[in-house]
């Protein structure tokens, strides 16, 4: 589906040129969930951006490749990458304010997105994305329509924002820190409304994420990085059960045991120093 | 013996004509030596709580007494003097520390302001002890908060915080921006500090993974209440109340296969505009009952020192029981 190979990209700041990520390479295989996890810094986030073609201005892709259905993502121009990241990939961003437009309603980025790969009249429209977020759970979704987005909470905003990304029924979804700034209760929410659209509509699904809980939870497949180098990858029952990497392994303890577990084993890790 | 005892805590907001109840009725107490968490999400009005417990608001009603003192009827000058006292440490490491003071005078000011019968050389030596305590060396005293790592830097928070040997700290969620690696470590020196100098802690959270091994006690608030307190082993490993049972049933396990049952709150949390006339939960709880919304629910004790907001408390375990795949 998404076969990611030595891909490396860097930015270019004051201090000269840095290499964000080297050499990374991983495979999102049809119907298949694959998290990449790492702490801040470890270049997950560069990576998907490099994908998507959505590193900013001073940032480039130097090498390599991301084939999605058999074309090379990294090499189309911005006018194809756009086409196939609204129709063919769903995003959804850590902070759905972000990607939402303050200054549109609702209804009028549904009609936005649309009207970008196909017409569509009016009122099909309306019944169109009130079915839509009817399938995300937001409740009143006529009401919303006609809203913006400051009215909304911000579980709301990204059951909307991922209403939008399923649109044009991507056969992939990639999700960067999706709940990361959601409240707890509302967390397993959205990762519970990711998972079942993602497995309704067979799409796959790459989701990043510094909470390796959400991984050993929703996804088959794991990418663990570190300073902009995959160290691990593999099936999640099998890195996690018995990581092969050093650094795995620092991450798997330093999480806090689940508090209702009897037994809470002494605290290891190591602190990383800038 | 307690150092900090919080008395029917309330906390209105007013703002454009609209209240705002961020604290409800709270009633806390600290030991000496003790780690008491306060958890909740956002809104819940646990850093509003935090806030009154340093004294630097001063609740609309109810009592903080620290020491035997209370707070509300302190002058300035004693209220200043109080403050080394009581110190606090805030979650954004960076964003707490001025950018353009040198690590070293951040953590020598509260000398300056609170120790000024200290000389320059004495303040030195106290600063670079401190800095060595917190796992940092003499040679980061001269660095800017910038050229720092974010554990780093909330090393600094810390060590600027205990170095006027205060008895009582609060910490408002001073690892949720760190990453987990470095959240165990700083965890590890918090937990060393308050052996060797018995401080006791107020650790505001919404993280129940990281409560559980730092506090030994929790009090859950929800909507400027709180709704379920006790020993925390006792509460995260026997929940009594649904919001604590689904907050968490929201924390996720790394261990593969092992997903547990979620118990799922209906919407989201509402805004604290009202003193509440029934139960904070009723409209959301997976459990509830026609009298839940017939007026509000108090805290009872279910077992020793545990206490639980709710009227369903009692038939145990019963409603929504945590564990086993879903």
């Amino acid at each position: 589906m998404l076969r990611v190979t030595g891909l490396t990209s860097q930015f270019r700041g004051r201090a000269g040129v840095v290499r964000a990520i080297d050499d990374v390479t991983f495979e999102v295989p049809e119907g298949e969930s694959v998290g990449i996890v790492g702490e801040t810094g470890s270049g997950k986030s560069v990576t998907i951006r490099s994908v998507l073609g959505l590193l900013p201005s001073y940032g480039e892709v130097v090498s390599g490749s991301a084939e999605f259905e058999g074309t090379d993502l990294v090499r189309l121009n911005r006018a194809r990458l756009r086409e196939i990241r609204g129709a063919r990939i769903g995003f959804v961003a850590q902070n759905p304010f972000g990607s939402l437009n303050p200054v549109l309603s609702i209804e009028k980025q549904f009609r936005n997105v649309v009207r970008a790969h196909r017409r569509i009249s009016r009122t099909d429209l309306r019944d169109l994305a009130v079915e839509r977020l009817e399938s995300v759970q937001v409740r009143g979704p006529e009401r919303v329509l006609r809203g913006y987005a400051h009215e909304l909470s911000g579980g709301m905003a990204q059951r909307v924002v991922i209403a939008l990304a399923m649109l044009h029924d991507p056969s992939l979804v990639i999700a960067d820190e999706p709940t990361t700034a959601l409240d707890v209760t509302v967390q397993r929410q959205i990762l519970d409304l990711i998972d079942a659209q993602v497995k309704q509509g067979r799409r796959s699904l790459l989701l990043v994420t510094h909470d390796l809980g959400v991984v050993a939870q929703y996804c088959h497949r794991v990418v663990v990085m570190k300073s902009g180098k995959v160290v691990e990858t593999g099936l999640v029952a099998d890195v996690f059960s018995d990581p092969s990497h050093d650094y795995t392994r620092q991450l798997l303890a330093a999480v806090p045991p689940a508090p209702w577990a009897d037994d809470v084993p002494s605290l290891s890790g190591q602190e990383v120093h800038r | 013996m307690s150092i900090m005892q919080l008395h029917d805590v309330h906390q209105v907001f007013r703002r454009g004509g609209k209240e705002v109840h961020a604290v409800n009725g709270v009633s806390l107490s600290v030991g000496k030596g003790e780690t008491v968490a306060v958890i909740g999400e956002s809104g819940s009005g646990k850093s509003t709580l935090g806030r009154v417990a340093l004294g630097l608001i001063t609740p609309t009603s109810g009592d903080v007494v620290f020491d035997g003192i209370r707070l509300g009827s302190l002058s300035k000058k004693d209220m200043r003097a109080l403050r080394s006292r009581i110190q606090v440490v805030f979650q954004e490491p960076y964003e707490s520390l001025n950018p353009r003071i040198k690590v070293g005078d951040i953590v020598a000011e509260p000398l300056v302001i609170h120790r000024p019968e200290m000389s320059r050389a004495q303040r030195r030596d106290a600063v670079v002890a401190m800095l060595e305590r917190v796992g940092l060396t003499a040679e980061h005293a001269g660095r800017l908060p910038r050229n720092l790592s974010g554990g780093q830097q909330q090393r600094i928070g810390i060590a600027r915080a205990i170095i006027t040997e205060p008895e009582l700290v609060v910490l408002d969620e001073p690892t949720s921006s760190l990453d987990v690696s470095v959240r165990a470590r700083v965890l590890d020196l918090l937990r060393d500090l308050q052996r060797e100098r018995e401080i006791s802690y107020v650790f505001i959270s919404h993280d129940l993974a990281t409560v559980g091994l730092i506090s030994d006690r929790v009090a859950v608030m929800y909507l400027g209440k709180v709704v379920e307190q006790g020993p925390t082993h006792e509460v995260l490993t026997h929940p009594r109340h649904p919001y604590t049972k689904a907050l968490l049933s929201a924390t996720l396990s790394t261990v593969v296969g092992q997903k547990r049952q979620h118990v799922p709150l209906r919407g989201e949390i509402p805004n604290p505009s009202k003193a509440p006339t029934k139960c904070v939960l009723s409209g959301r709880c997976p459990v509830e009952i026609a009298e839940c919304s017939s007026w509000p629910v108090d805290l009872l004790p279910v077992a020793e020192r545990h206490d639980v907001a709710c009227l369903l408390a009692d038939v145990g375990r019963q409603p929504v029981e945590l564990g086993g795949p879903r």
